[in-house]
């Protein structure tokens, strides 16, 4: 075969990749008032599951991405978030400890579908995967302190969440935090107390002095109280 | 023996080399390098999950390729091009033979794997992730696995022609992965698919018990022991399938 010959077939190849590029967008542009609707067929995660054979994990990953792109569409106007629970559900069927994903529903849940019980069932059916996470207990304080004012419950699952390996020292922060604004000025002045005793950061350390004085002397100025007793939230 | 067998082996190495299967390796770093770049913008803070996730599980999809592609016609393609006769006809046994061109292949795939083991190490250091001592398990198994399928397909590709044996090998992996959802299955059918998912669950490797993947990431721990007990159920299901295709090896014509 000839050089000519050779580039005139290269030539209308490549005219074929320029005809057929243009052909996908337009099938893409025609289906893209449907795009949501896919996610109406998404099959069930324990099917997920069975199909992923042996890559459960990097199907979740995928199926995640799809949960946030169409997280991204609503956020973009395109539509609703009726299947968003479905493809969360997906994607913690395939991977039940994909932590993110738990955290990031909740989210979406309070501050986009201002469901807080929603989130808070989410994260509770995470802690059934991730009994030891601190930051799934924190989530669910933090929900409770923010979305609810529930200070007292905050304060018990931030405690809760204190007591997980890993958890930060700022997670006792809130819990006395949250039992001083429900309050319960004992259990914060325990709580504080226990910080400033245990707390590694000399900031975190100093932080909680103050905190401990000021509660101090709130305390010796209200009748009948005694800094000394068991707080009724020192053991949630 | 020791010394025929080792040089069989070496020349299926240096074999493998010639055909550039190297260049798998290349194609993951890829991988990682999309998974990386391109993808963490959208994890929402699951980007070192998602790129151990997909560095594990491209490994081993690779290797599969690596195995598919090679191991269901290491020994047939020879036998159709008659080179296997020039090897027998000097003083190396059918059994030497066998022997050394898996062990070749398992060379091949323990440095495919191996390197693309330290492109992942560094992937992951980048990332957010904790890198564990476990992950390196995960990579071991991984490439335990891909020799028990090498083995199978080896022992395919005497029973079968070169595309039926890939893709036989290709249905070993597949229910390999699937054959705990079949035990389930026989136990809630009746007749004869019960018997027949029964013994598919009692005759086939369950190539999940080298799935450590999904739980390195997380950081779940991996034993020991069970890593001990992995090994002898692959390297038990290696012999099964090598003796196998020892026998039909024998009764050859070549």
């Amino acid at each position: 075969m000839g050089r000519g010959a050779l580039v005139s077939l290269a030539a209308i190849a490549l005219a074929l990749v320029a005809g057929l590029s243009a052909l996908g967008a337009d099938l893409r542009a025609a289906a893209r008032p449907d795009h949501a609707d896919e996610r109406l067929y998404l099959p069930d995660g324990r099917f997920l599951r069975l199909a992923s054979l042996g890559f459960p994990a990097p199907a979740a990953d995928y199926t995640w991405l799809q949960a946030v792109q169409y997280y991204g569409g609503y956020r973009r106007g395109e539509h609703d978030l009726r299947y968003f629970d479905g493809l969360v559900e997906a994607v913690t069927t395939l991977d039940p400890e994909f932590e993110d994903a738990y955290v990031f529903s909740a989210l979406v849940h309070c501050l986009d579908a201002n469901d807080q019980r929603g989130a808070v069932d989410v994260l509770k059916r995470g802690l059934v995967a991730l009994p030891d996470s601190w930051r799934l207990h924190f989530e669910i304080g933090f929900i409770h302190y923010v979305f609810t004012g529930e200070f007292g419950v905050a304060s018990r699952w931030f405690a809760l969440a204190a007591e997980q390996p890993g958890a930060s020292d700022f997670c006792r922060r809130f819990a006395a935090w949250s039992a001083g604004r429900d309050g319960d000025l004992l259990g914060s002045l325990y709580l504080w107390e226990n910080l400033r005793r245990t707390t590694e950061n000399p900031d975190m350390r100093d932080l909680a002095g103050r905190m401990v004085d000021s509660l101090r002397a709130r305390l010796s100025d209200e009748p009948g109280s005694d800094p000394t007793s068991t707080p009724k939230g020192a053991n949630p | 023996m020791l010394s025929r067998t080792l040089a069989v082996a070496l020349g299926t190495f240096r074999e493998s080399v010639r055909d550039r299967l190297f260049y798998l390796v290349g194609a993951f770093g890829v991988v990682l390098v999309g998974a990386t770049t391109v993808l963490s913008p959208l994890t929402v803070g699951a980007q070192g999950k998602i790129v151990a996730d997909v560095g594990l599980a491209g490994m081993a999809l690779l290797g599969l390729l690596v195995v598919l592609l090679v191991g269901a016609s290491l020994v047939r393609k020879e036998m159709e091009q008659r080179t296997i006769t020039t090897v027998l006809t000097k003083p190396v046994g059918r059994g030497e033979y066998l022997l050394g061109k898996y062990l070749g292949l398992s060379l091949t795939l323990a440095c495919i794997i191996g390197l693309m083991g330290v492109l992942y190490v560094v992937a992951v250091w980048l990332t957010p992730a904790e890198l564990a001592w476990s992950h390196l398990v995960a990579v071991y198994l991984t490439w335990l696995e891909l020799l028990v399928l090498t083995a199978g397909a080896v022992f395919f590709s005497f029973v079968a022609g070169n595309a039926l044996a890939a893709g036989l090998a290709a249905a070993l992996f597949v229910i390999g992965h699937l054959l705990r959802s079949l035990h389930d299955f026989a136990a809630m059918s009746t007749g004869p698919g019960r018997a027949l998912a029964a013994l598919a669950y009692r005759v086939l490797p369950d190539l999940e018990v080298f799935n450590v993947r999904a739980a390195v990431v997380h950081g779940d721990p991996v034993t020991a022991g069970q890593v001990a007990l992995a090994t002898l159920y692959g390297v038990g299901w290696i012999a099964v399938f090598l003796l196998l295709s020892r026998v039909v090896f024998a009764r050859k014509e070549l």
